[in-house]
């Protein structure tokens, strides 16, 4: 009785093992069957840094129709796929992140395509060289003092430091250099000009704009363990 | 011939060593008669163990305990061995086993009430080997070197680290320094393969001796009750009447669930293979869904869920009381009645720690209390947060998306529901506070110290503290020096100035 009770429950567990598929790959391949839409690649990988609805959120706007125009198509998919940074991850698989390269490259196409529409693109390139630091301090003085406050501290602005050494630590030039071309429209924040009624009536010049950058650039402290 | 030739040898031994004249009575002492099925989870617990014992020898000869190769040589044990892959799940699985059995052997011990009366001791170094089994399931996880393996130890040094005034140091020991490093995983490998099984051993034989000295229990019956003075006269009176012989009678039950509960090991082994490596354990990317096995999804539940406020302090006090507590049951009540039916409080006490147990694995089992794997991507901090942040902060923000804090942490109701939501910590925690939390961890939470740049943690904080509900002040401990708030310079960033 014991005896037949033992051997039909190992039979029971070796034709138990039979029926398991034996690693987890085929299980997944299975979901792969319905590309989602590139809202939703949005939703799951970038809303949370970049804005529910492309603004708004901690991480510089999406939806803004003259930044989509003036950042080429390879190099917003490189820094989708590659991060960029500190804080900006890497999410394409070829780099160590989760979601499929394809994936990034709809995701970015819809983009350009639905926020990115009638937009026109700055006189001023997306990217460009570190200026000269010095000439960067009296353009910063000019333009961006009054909002940010005097990059010595002494008077603050009304809109938060943006050359505090932890701050600066933590962004890039492209990030410093984006947020003065396109500033921060969902905040109410327009970093560049032109500011009507004002001396500073007009929009940065390219040579300004690096000049800025790397004045800013030249107050990041060296330490710390990424770039 | 030969026959005889053995029996020389055996009496040439035996003249020496008297180990037969040592074993037999042993073997067939007397046990009761109606010591049936109940009594086969002590044997049940002593065979796993001695899996544990040959598998873990043999896991030594192809383990690398060094922090750089662990990873890899269980990488290299599971895919090139040949069958090396089985010989983890058997230890892996034996060793749930191991504290399953240990469990049920002392649940029925203590339902039955064996541990009356000659048998105190047994029972209390019963329960030091509860204790040690849990150390050996614990330390063996750290073997495994991989991201659950950096939470379990994250967590563990941030318990002893709220260990008033010696807290520091203790952590240093336990680690090894202050950070989880090559050390630590030395010294969790001379734990778990030399001083823990030596002293598990030790204290086997001595339960097994023990258990020879005091007899086997009878199973209880209503009316028949341990008195101190007349116990063991009635007890050996008893077994030589009625009893039979431990061999073959009552081993043979015990063979046969050990054969049974062997397949039941070898069928799981070969179904579900061996536990984890989940991930290299880089502190700078915490990102997998680390879970401490499953004999401690228990605590790491009710961590969860105890209120901050009592839980540095039931942290601490709560584990010698339990000991002590389970150390001293035979102390408190040592005569009287044994049967179930006669002790209902006894039977109360056993469900509800049951339940509790069951239901606090399965909390921490059951998917809210496991991290919203993609929140860090997909929930951003409220708009009407963002709307008042100066860009340090903003950066703070993000530094809570990307290292995956929001998987864990809900601001306003969304994000992971691991950790308290943060929407008021800012008005919960003082600046230091919050950059203690931070650092060091707490609770579930791992500590972020090595993870973070000074940068970043200054950033985070300043996020955290702009987390407040409408109106309320930020927290701060009146009258205390409290560190620089934050190097931003901006009146904003001083939440007095502006507010
Ligand atoms: C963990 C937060 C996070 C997530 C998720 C995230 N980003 Fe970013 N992103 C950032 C940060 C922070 C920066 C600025 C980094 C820097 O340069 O310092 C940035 C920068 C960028 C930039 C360049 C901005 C510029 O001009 O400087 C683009 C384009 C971008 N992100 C697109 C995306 C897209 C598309 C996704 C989703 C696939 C995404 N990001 C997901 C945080 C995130
Ligand atoms: C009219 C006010 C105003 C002026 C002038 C202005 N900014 Fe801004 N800037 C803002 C606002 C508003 C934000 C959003 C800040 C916030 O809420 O965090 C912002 C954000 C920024 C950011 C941070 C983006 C981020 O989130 O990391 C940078 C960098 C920046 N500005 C640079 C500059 C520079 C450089 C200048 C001068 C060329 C300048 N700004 C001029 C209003 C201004």
């Amino acid at each position: 009785m014991m005896r037949a009770a033992c051997l039909l429950a190992g039979v029971a567990l070796i034709a138990a093992c039979g029926e398991v598929p034996l690693n987890k790959a085929g299980r997944d391949d299975a979901a792969a069957a319905v590309p989602p839409t590139w809202s939703a690649l949005y939703a799951t990988h970038c809303a949370g840094c970049h804005g529910a609805d492309g603004t708004l959120g901690p991480a510089r706007p999406m939806r803004d129709a003259a930044y989509l125009a003036t950042v080429p198509r390879n190099r917003l998919i490189e820094v989708v796929a590659a991060g960029q940074g500190v804080l900006m991850p890497a999410l394409a698989q070829s780099k160590g992140g989760a979601v499929p390269d394809a994936d990034l490259v709809r995701l970015v196409d819809g983009m350009l395509a639905e926020w990115g529409k009638s937009g026109k693109a700055l006189a001023v390139a997306w990217s460009g060289p570190l200026g000269d630091a010095s000439r960067g301090a009296t353009t910063y003085a000019t333009f961006c003092q009054t909002c940010h406050g005097a990059a010595d501290g002494r008077t603050p602005g009304t809109r938060g430091s943006v050359s505090d050494p932890n701050y600066l630590r933590l962004v890039s030039d492209q990030a410093l250099r984006s947020a003065i071309l396109f500033g921060r429209a969902d905040l109410g924040g327009t970093c560049n000009g032109p500011y009507p009624g004002q001396a500073t009536n007009r929009a940065l010049r390219a040579d300004e704009v690096s000049d800025v950058v790397a004045f800013l650039a030249a107050r990041r402290p060296s330490i710390g363990r990424k770039p | 011939m030969m026959l005889r030739w053995l029996r020389s040898i055996i009496g040439w031994t035996e003249e020496r060593s008297g180990a037969v004249a040592f074993v037999a009575p042993i073997m067939t002492h007397r046990v009761p008669r109606d010591a049936k099925w109940w009594y086969v989870f002590g044997s049940a617990t002593l065979m796993f163990f001695s899996i544990q014992l040959v598998s873990g020898v043999l896991l030594a000869t192809l383990y690398a305990p060094s922090a750089a190769d662990a990873y890899q040589s269980l990488i290299y044990i599971d895919n090139q061995v040949p069958l090396g892959w089985m010989l983890r799940a058997i230890h892996g699985w034996s060793s749930n086993a191991m504290v399953l059995m240990v469990v049920v052997h002392m649940s029925q011990v203590f339902l039955h009430a064996s541990f009356k009366y000659p048998r105190e001791l047994t029972w209390m170094v019963g329960v030091l080997l509860l204790f040690c089994t849990l150390a050996l399931a614990f330390t063996g996880q750290i073997m495994r070197w991989d991201q659950d393996a950096y939470w379990g130890l994250g967590i563990g040094a941030s318990i002893v680290d709220r260990v008033p005034v010696i807290g520091n140091t203790l952590r240093g020991i336990l680690l090894g320094g202050p950070y989880i490093g090559g050390a630590t995983l030395s010294r969790f490998f001379a734990l778990h393969v030399f001083v823990l099984p030596g002293i598990t051993i030790a204290l086997v034989g001595l339960h097994l001796a023990l258990i020879l000295k005091g007899g086997i229990s009878e199973m209880p019956k209503p009316g028949m009750v341990v008195d101190p003075a007349t116990y063991r006269k009635g007890y050996e009176e008893r077994v030589h009447r009625t009893g039979v012989p431990f061999w073959p009678d009552a081993a043979q039950r015990d063979m046969v669930f050990c054969g049974l509960a062997l397949i039941v090991l070898i069928g799981l082994a070969a179904f579900y293979g061996p536990f984890g490596p989940n991930g290299n354990p880089d502190p700078s990317n915490i990102d997998a869904n680390p879970r401490p096995d499953s004999a401690f999804l228990w605590i790491f539940a009710a961590l969860a869920l105890l209120p901050p406020q009592i839980e540095t302090f039931l942290l601490l006090a709560a584990p010698p009381v339990i000991v002590l507590f389970m150390l001293a049951i035979p102390l408190l009540s040592n005569r009287g009645e044994r049967a179930p039916t006669r002790r209902p409080l006894a039977v109360i006490a056993s469900l509800a720690v049951a339940v509790a147990l069951v239901s606090l694995t399965w909390l921490g089992v059951s998917s809210s209390w496991s991290p919203v794997m993609t929140a860090w991507t997909a929930t951003p901090a409220p708009v009407s947060l963002v709307k008042r942040l100066t860009p340090l902060q903003m950066q703070g923000a993000l530094v809570l998306q990307y290292q995956q804090c929001r998987n864990c942490h809900a601001i306003d109701g969304a994000g992971g529901e691991r950790g308290p939501d943060l929407v008021d910590v800012g008005s919960r925690l003082s600046w230091d506070q919050l950059v203690r939390q931070v650092q060091q961890g707490g609770g579930n939470m791992p500590a972020y110290g090595k993870t973070l740049s000074s940068a970043e943690t200054v950033a985070v904080v300043a996020f955290l503290q702009q987390c407040r509900v409408d109106g309320q002040p930020a927290a701060s401990i009146p009258g205390a020096l409290e560190r620089a708030r934050t190097s931003d310079l901006a009146p904003v960033a001083t939440p007095s100035a502006s507010e």
